[in-house]
């Protein structure tokens, strides 16, 4: 495998992992707010959550790369605090790929979190648990079902975006090029034998991914189906 | 001593309880279902907002008037309830060293109960490394029990702890329970349906009816003051009273009982552990009566008695009778056929012919 496929791998992963990592620390806490609240706006805070799932990547895409421009308001906000832009560049892709996964990792926690006991979070309180060690002891490890089938989810799917990030990122090697659009490069200039390799590659690590998530969460919802 | 007036509302249900017990005994919450004891047991450990007061010992928990309102975890108390959560997640040892911790962390002093004691108390040895879904229901709340012990709580509120487990089991919990009481005195609420484990741990009662108290003091007292409505639809009618136990028949397996200066007998296949005076039930509707004392007659147990008052409702076919033998009081649920055809009335002698007493010791 050549150098310019490694590094389209190795960018694919960082990616993957920053934007699991960034979206858990969000989505935990909107996921619970949605699992326990009766408010008002829950409806329209979930369907905003969801809105990822249906709409055509190229949409989010085209409204990423308004905002994301050096003129709009975030995207010059972003040049101020770090002087790099939004747009073709990491962060650019990772911001987007944080509102792009947000659905899968929000609804799998949402379920985790709608089936915890609310009787063990009140014996915590008894026993004399703070808030803090409720959800050290308590919640993560009783949700820890949710939670990877969740992290996992997030991860594959961020893997095989492809739209978004070709609308925004661009397709600069070792910088914004993940295996998707490799694979897409790859095919364009005929090269099959790559598009082959790193093609089949994302088949078999989505198959094994999701027969993984499934026989982990057998008998259990997981939120998305 | 644990003092409380509360007022709380959810949905149509309105609580508003006031009491002052003891701070060396259990007092049972009696009521039918919705009346509002597990209202109660929660408004007292915050788990539901509530206003007024409580006060524990002379620490102030809940005062609405200063705004004052102690959050649940800083409240030292030990809550089981109807049926008893330990962490799935974790070990039985692991549950039990969770509770210590953030019983330290709670108290400054080291006012925490040892584990080994406790371990050793509630036998739960054996139970150590397992984790909670391949418990029985009787090691469940042995376990919680336990827990709910180890910080040294200052009070102990128990929702019908042993619901969930049989009868035969109960009867091997129950000890566990009386140890606590015994070791460490200290105000325990406890709710229950069954009169079992009122008359063996409790020596209060507070009668709950639509969120008020219907009726509160010394069980005994208690539990005639109110009408069967205000009883848990599975609990019959019945009395206790106290007798001296005299002596044990081997052979016919009987043991003898003293009562003013007549004597009843209650079978029993083994040699009574007691001594003293022992607690007796006697249901009511177990309860004949005869206005001249009964020859050839299979049961056992006849006593003299005084009545002392006839009460019936219009449409009822029964009547209770109150019956007084020496110092100790009970009732008999006859017809109002038989009340006539005898002629029964107060201060009347009758001799009542028990068929079944059962021992609550």
């Amino acid at each position: 495998m050549n150098s310019a496929n490694l590094s389209a791998i190795w960018i694919t992963i960082q990616l993957a992992a920053v934007t699991t990592v960034i979206l858990f620390l969000i989505g935990a806490p909107i996921a619970w707010w949605l699992a326990r609240t009766e408010a008002k706006g829950k409806s329209v805070v979930e369907a905003l959550t969801t809105l990822p799932l249906v709409l055509p990547p190229t949409v989010l895409g085209f409204y990423f790369l308004l905002l994301f421009n050096p003129h709009a308001p975030l995207g010059s906000f972003f040049v101020w605090m770090t002087g790099e832009t939004l747009t073709f560049t990491f962060h650019g892709l990772v911001l987007a790929s944080v509102i792009y996964s947000m659905p899968f990792m929000i609804q799998p926690l949402k379920v985790a979190f709608e089936q915890l006991d609310q009787e063990l979070l009140e014996t915590a309180k008894v026993l004399g648990a703070n808030a803090w060690t409720t959800i050290l002891n308590v919640i993560l490890p009783s949700s820890v079902r949710g939670i990877i089938t969740a992290l996992v989810l997030t991860f594959a799917h961020t893997v095989g975006e492809f739209g978004v990030v070709l609308m925004i990122g661009g397709n600069i090697p070792g910088k914004t090029r993940v295996v998707s659009i490799a694979i897409y490069e790859n095919v364009e200039t005929l090269n099959y034998a790559d598009a082959h390799l790193l093609a089949g590659g994302l088949l078999v690590f989505s198959f094994i991914t999701l027969v993984f998530v499934y026989s982990w969460n057998r008998g259990t919802r997981i939120g998305l189906n | 001593m644990l003092r409380f007036d509360l007022h709380s509302k959810r949905g149509n249900f309105e609580l508003k309880v006031q009491a002052e017990l003891s701070s060396s005994s259990a007092t049972a919450i009696v009521g039918r279902n919705g009346s509002g004891k597990t209202s109660l047991l929660r408004a007292i450990s915050g788990l539901d907002q509530a206003t007024g007061t409580i006060r524990v010992n002379d620490e102030v928990w809940l005062e609405s008037c200063s705004r004052v309102s102690v959050p649940t975890r800083k409240r030292k108390l030990g809550y089981v309830s109807q049926t008893p959560k330990l962490f799935p997640h974790m070990t039985v040892a692991r549950n039990l060293q969770f509770a210590f911790q953030l019983a330290t962390n709670r108290s400054d002093k080291s006012s925490t109960n040892s584990l080994s004691d406790l371990i050793t108390r509630f036998e739960l040895e054996s139970l150590l490394k397992r984790k909670p879904t391949t418990l029985s229901g009787g090691e469940t709340s042995r376990v919680a029990l336990a827990r709910a012990l180890v910080s040294d709580p200052d009070l102990i509120l128990l929702d019908e702890p042993l619901s969930t487990i049989d009868m035969d089991r109960k009867r091997d919990l129950l000890p566990y329970l009386e140890g606590i009481l015994d070791d460490r005195p200290l105000p325990m609420l406890y709710v229950t349906h069954d009169f079992t484990e009122v008359a063996r741990l409790c020596t209060n009662a507070l009668v709950l009816r639509d969120g008020n108290v219907l009726a509160s003091g010394r069980v005994d007292e208690v539990i005639h003051a109110i009408s069967d409505i205000d009883l848990p639809e599975q609990t019959a009618k019945s009395s206790l009273i106290n007798a001296e136990f005299l002596s044990y028949d081997e052979e016919l397996s009987l043991a003898q009982f003293k009562i003013d200066d007549q004597t009843m007998v209650i079978p029993m296949s083994e040699l009574p552990h007691f001594k003293g005076s022992v607690p007796i039930r006697i249901q009511d509707r177990d309860v004949a009566i005869a206005t001249t004392k009964p020859v050839n007659t299979s049961i056992r147990n006849l006593l003299r008695c005084r009545i002392l008052g006839l009460e019936h409702t219009p449409a009822s076919p029964f009547v209770s009778i109150r019956l007084k033998c020496g110092t100790e009081n009970f009732s008999a649920t006859i017809t109002r056929a038989s009340m006539q055809e005898l002629g029964l009335q107060e201060n009347v002698e009758v001799y009542a012919l028990i068929k079944s007493a059962t021992l609550e010791a």
